[in-house]
């Protein structure tokens, strides 16, 4: 049998960091309460199977919260064969409250004084050897974050666990607690290990439900020890438990006073921690410190011109799609002879640009003209471009003219005196633009072609016919690049969030939001796990573990959520590039309709009988502030970053085939040519359901299609867009998707913020899902949370689309009706007398 | 259809079913870092 | 007087605990315990929780938790 060793520890000592340094894995550190309560395990380093078994953040072993009772239930019924306690020795009074409940377990015990580096820069002194001695076990200095004394730790917790050595139960009581705990541990002899029987009778006399229970001890004898109970309690004038914890704390202070040196010059000094609250807990410039950060975030992240978008659109076009890309500060003016001599290559792109139009333009009208001339003729076929079609005699006659489209806002270009400009082409300007050579752009400096470039020019190369040529180029390439071209903007998502939690921000948001929340019977804890989802809601779901009550519990895993998630961010950096780039602000609202959602949701739900309640407590640690380190946000951050782009290859990518297998073939397999797309598979099963989302502005096959394969994962509907709007007019998927929303409704810009609402408030992806049914125990919860949040984005996107049309268009109709409808009701489920 | 395009074809249903195949193996990845199947069907190893 | 209604920036010691179960339990794991020295340092900007030093760290409890801590004003 493997050595088991136990690692407890205060939440906020240090544990987590300590674990990873111990087992070398990579985790993920939190410092603020909210610890999902599974066991987190592995080998200590240099060992073959010592076991490191991390326990959650606990300040006590009482029987009340879920963290404290998977973490009795181990220590007591599993017996590891010595325990680690990791102390934060710059708040070493509370934390020796649970050491002290370990020492009397007798098991041995390494107590490990973290954060060493802190202490000594405070100037404090701590003296490990007396307080070894009053504990019974080993102390040693550590400080995790800088990998100084760890390892060395739990080698020392290691080898008492080998020999089995364990020091003297700490004498906490008082003489007449010493007596009752005496008589106790006389009657349970026999039932419990030798060992621990001080840490039972303890527990024995604080009446602890769950032990009495356990032991089985019978009600005749309970009733002799309640006497001595009885007798403490008349005697010190308290009830038990106070007893205990009052004597433990009295315990450690006269420790601490011999133990423990302050420096005389830290007492009166204000600490950074202190004065950075000052500002962001302030009762003026909290929240609006708060949005603003949300608003930074999404500036970076997804602005026109912040790094997030700029990266995005250079790997959306250049990296991974058909521009191409030259590698910064290598361009310069093209030595090459020929037009484009001494240019840049913005400028050659100008000076080519006409010629470009010419060929664009010609071609065009001659397709046209030799179709026109054609048609009716004997076994002739349309054709759609030039190749190898050039009647001279038609050609001589074709004079092209077309209208000028602004290239920023694609609206023609009116001369001033009214009369669109044209633009006009003869076929003799066509060859000599034909004949113009267009600009090499490795002329100007190392040039990258795009990787879809290279993949379209290599299939070309390998003779592959057309169809198979989408079918890479669109499908499989193409849905992917969609997703991984995001990359930049969660990149920037994630850095945040990453710093932010590693700073301490967290524990401030919910004490900030407590009020708020405690409005509709949940606390500030309950708003940690929507700070979570902003990552992926399923460990936001799964951090509702940390709310006792069953009922609160409920409730935040069917509101978490709604705070868009790093997938549906991806849906949001879409649709902010491709429709709303002038309007920043739309990213953040995305942010701030999601809590107002949470909040109003949850005013709502408390109303009703099944929420109703008084609300839970809030007792929460203010850990301080503390700079992140470079390592760990990088590693926080590119963790995630990572699983998301293995997401693209693993599931996106199979999801896209599956798609373009689809959309290419009929319902009895034939292949089928471009135009004949309505004759698809997914566009039958696209129609089937589209009109659910007719009223929502976008009852299209293609938008179903894409709302449908987002619970697959939210980020796949930009794959889908990308990949069914492939068949319509523009030079960019970013173009084909403003045609696809264009050609579905008369207010594009509604019908594709609509879109986006429902996408980011309807039932998160299936794994989302899961676990939602999972977490909340039973089917029919599960069902009340799926339907809930189906009922939020629903009503959210019809009132947005209806009342948006009503006030843009004047539209009104039957569903403007049912959305007004449904948004009085939603108000009086907000407004209404609770009822509690 | 040319030999090429029957080979594409191929490769790209071979990669698809490869990634399904990993993804009931050892779980979807997921967005944070972890995989479904460490944490016994779901993205919750994670915090 | 009870925690909730000291100002912040006062301090004193905690001469009586009220209520039972696990509330008071965790109030108590966490330190506030007969005798034990309280400082409040803060209101939250919307007037609940509020914020205390006790034991060296800092706590955040809500004002009708901290109605339950009878505390002797010291300074």
């Amino acid at each position: 049998m493997s050595v088991k060793i136990a690692l407890a520890g205060n939440p906020n000592s240090g544990k987590t960091t300590l674990f990873n340094a111990l087992t070398g894995s990579s985790q993920y550190v939190g410092n603020w309460p909210g610890v999902t309560v599974e066991k987190k395990d592995g080998i200590l380093e240099g060992t073959k199977d010592v076991v490191i078994q991390d326990l959650p953040g606990i300040y006590s072993l009482s029987p009340y919260s879920l963290e404290e009772k998977v973490s009795r239930k181990f220590l007591v019924e599993e017996r590891p064969d010595a325990i680690l306690n990791i102390v934060d020795g710059t708040n070493i009074e509370r934390n020796l409250y649970l050491s002290t409940q370990l020492a009397e377990l007798g098991i041995p015990m390494v107590l490990a004084v973290n954060m060493m580096d802190v202490v000594k820069k405070n100037g404090d002194k701590i003296d490990f050897a007396r307080i070894g001695k009053a504990l019974g076990c080993e102390v040693v200095g550590i400080s995790a974050l800088k990998k100084e004394g760890g390892l060395e730790a739990a080698r020392k917790a290691l080898s008492l666990a080998e020999t089995g050595r364990k020091g003297e139960v700490p004498h906490v009581f008082t003489g007449s607690v010493e007596h009752a705990l005496a008589h106790i541990e006389e009657s349970i002899q026999g039932k419990v290990p030798k060992d621990s029987i001080r840490w039972y009778a303890i527990k024995i006399f604080e009446r602890d439900r769950d032990i009495i229970k356990n032991l089985d001890i019978g009600v005749g004898l309970m009733k002799h020890l309640e006497e001595h109970i009885r007798d403490c309690e008349k005697e010190l004038d308290d009830d038990a438990e106070s007893i205990i914890t009052g004597q433990r704390y009295e315990f450690i202070q006269s420790l601490m006073s011999k133990a423990l040196a302050k420096s005389e010059a830290r007492k009166n000094k204000v600490s950074l921690s202190d004065r950075i609250d000052r500002i962001v807990t302030n009762r003026i410039l909290a929240i609006p410190v708060f949005i603003l950060s949300l608003c930074a975030m999404w500036f970076l992240a997804v602005s026109d011109n912040g790094p997030g978008t700029v990266l995005t659109d250079w790997a959306n076009d250049g990296l991974l799609g058909t521009d191409g890309w030259h590698v910064p500060f290598t361009t310069h003016e093209s030595s090459a002879d020929g037009p484009y001599k001494n240019m840049d290559w913005e400028a050659a792109q100008e000076a080519y640009a006409p010629h470009a139009k010419n060929i664009e333009v010609w071609e065009g009208a001659y397709v046209e003209a030799f179709n026109g001339a054609n048609k009716g003729k004997e076994g002739f076929e349309p054709i759609e471009n030039v190749e190898g079609k050039l009647d001279e005699r038609i050609a001589a006659s074709v004079k092209a003219e077309a209208s000028l489209e602004d290239e920023e806002t694609g609206e023609t270009v009116v001369d001033d005196d009214g009369k669109e400009r044209r633009w006009t082409c003869d076929y003799a300007a066509y060859k000599a633009s034909k004949a113009f050579p267009e600009p090499d752009p490795s002329d100007f400096g190392v040039w990258v072609p795009g990787i879809g470039a290279l993949i379209a020019t290599g299939l070309e190369k390998l003779g592959v016919g057309e169809t198979v040529a989408s079918l890479v180029n669109d499908g499989a390439w193409g849905g992917v690049a969609t997703v991984l071209g995001f990359v930049p903007v969660i990149f920037v998502v994630f850095l945040f969030l990453a710093f932010l939690e590693d700073c301490g921000y967290m524990a401030r948001v919910a004490f900030i939001m407590d009020r708020i929340f405690r409005r509709f019977g949940l606390s500030g804890k309950s708003f940690i796990p929507m700070i979570v989802g902003k990552g992926c809601g399923v460990p936001a779901v799964m951090a509702a573990r940390a709310i006792e009550n069953r009922r609160d519990q409920r409730m935040t895993i069917i509101l978490a959520t709604f705070i868009p998630c790093g997938a549906k961010t991806v849906i949001i950096a879409m649709f902010a590039a491709v429709f709303f780039r002038e309007m920043w602000y739309v990213a953040p609202l995305m942010d701030v309709i999601g809590i107002a959602i949470i909040v109003l949701g949850g005013i709502a739900l408390k109303k009703t009988r099944m929420f109703a309640g008084d609300a839970a407590p809030f007792v929460m640690e203010l850990p301080a502030y503390h700079m992140p380190t470079l390592s760990g946000v990088w590693r926080h951050t590119w963790n995630r970053v990572k699983g998301y782009m293995l997401k693209a290859g693993l599931v996106i990518f199979p999801a896209c085939v599956f798609l373009w297998f689809i959309m290419h073939f009929d319902w009895s397999f034939n292949v089928l040519a471009d135009e004949e797309i309505e004759k698809s598979i997914l566009h039958d099963l696209g129609s089937a359901i589209a009109w659910l989302f007719a009223p929502l502005g976008f009852g299209t096959w293609q938008d179903a299609a894409a709302t449908v394969s987002a619970e697959i994962a939210k980020e796949q509907a930009t794959a889908t867009l990308g990949l069914v709007a492939s068949g319509m007019d523009g030079a960019s998927t970013a173009a084909q998707i403003q045609s696809l929303f264009g050609s579905m409704s008369k207010f594009p810009l509604l019908a594709a913020f609509s879109f986006m609402l429902f996408n980011l408030f309807v039932p998160p992806c299936m794994v989302a899902i899961a676990v939602t049914f999972r977490e909340m125990g039973s089917k029919a919860w599960g069902w009340f949370a799926v339907g809930f949040q189906l009922f939020v984005g629903y009503v959210l996107a019809l009132s947005v689309y209806q009342l948006g049309m009503l006030f843009s268009g004047g539209v009104f109709g039957v569903w403007t009706v049912v959305a007004i409808a449904a948004d009085i009701f939603c108000i009086w489920a907000v407004t209404r007398k609770s009822k509690a | 259809m040319s030999v090429s395009s029957i080979a594409v074809i191929v490769v790209v249903l071979a990669a698809a079913a490869l990634a399904v195949w990993r993804n009931l193996k050892k779980g979807a990845p997921c967005e944070c870092g972890g995989t479904s199947r460490g944490c016994k069907g779901s993205c919750g190893c994670c915090k | 007087m009870t925690l909730d209604k000291i100002q912040p920036g006062r301090s004193g010691r905690i001469s009586a605990i009220r209520g039972e179960g696990a509330v008071k339990r965790r109030i108590m794991d966490m330190g506030l315990t007969k005798g034990a020295s309280v400082a409040v340092r803060k209101v939250a900007p919307l007037g609940d929780p509020i914020e205390i030093t006790v034991r060296g760290y800092e706590l955040s409890l809500r004002k009708e938790e901290a109605l339950n801590i009878e505390v002797d004003i010291q300074n």
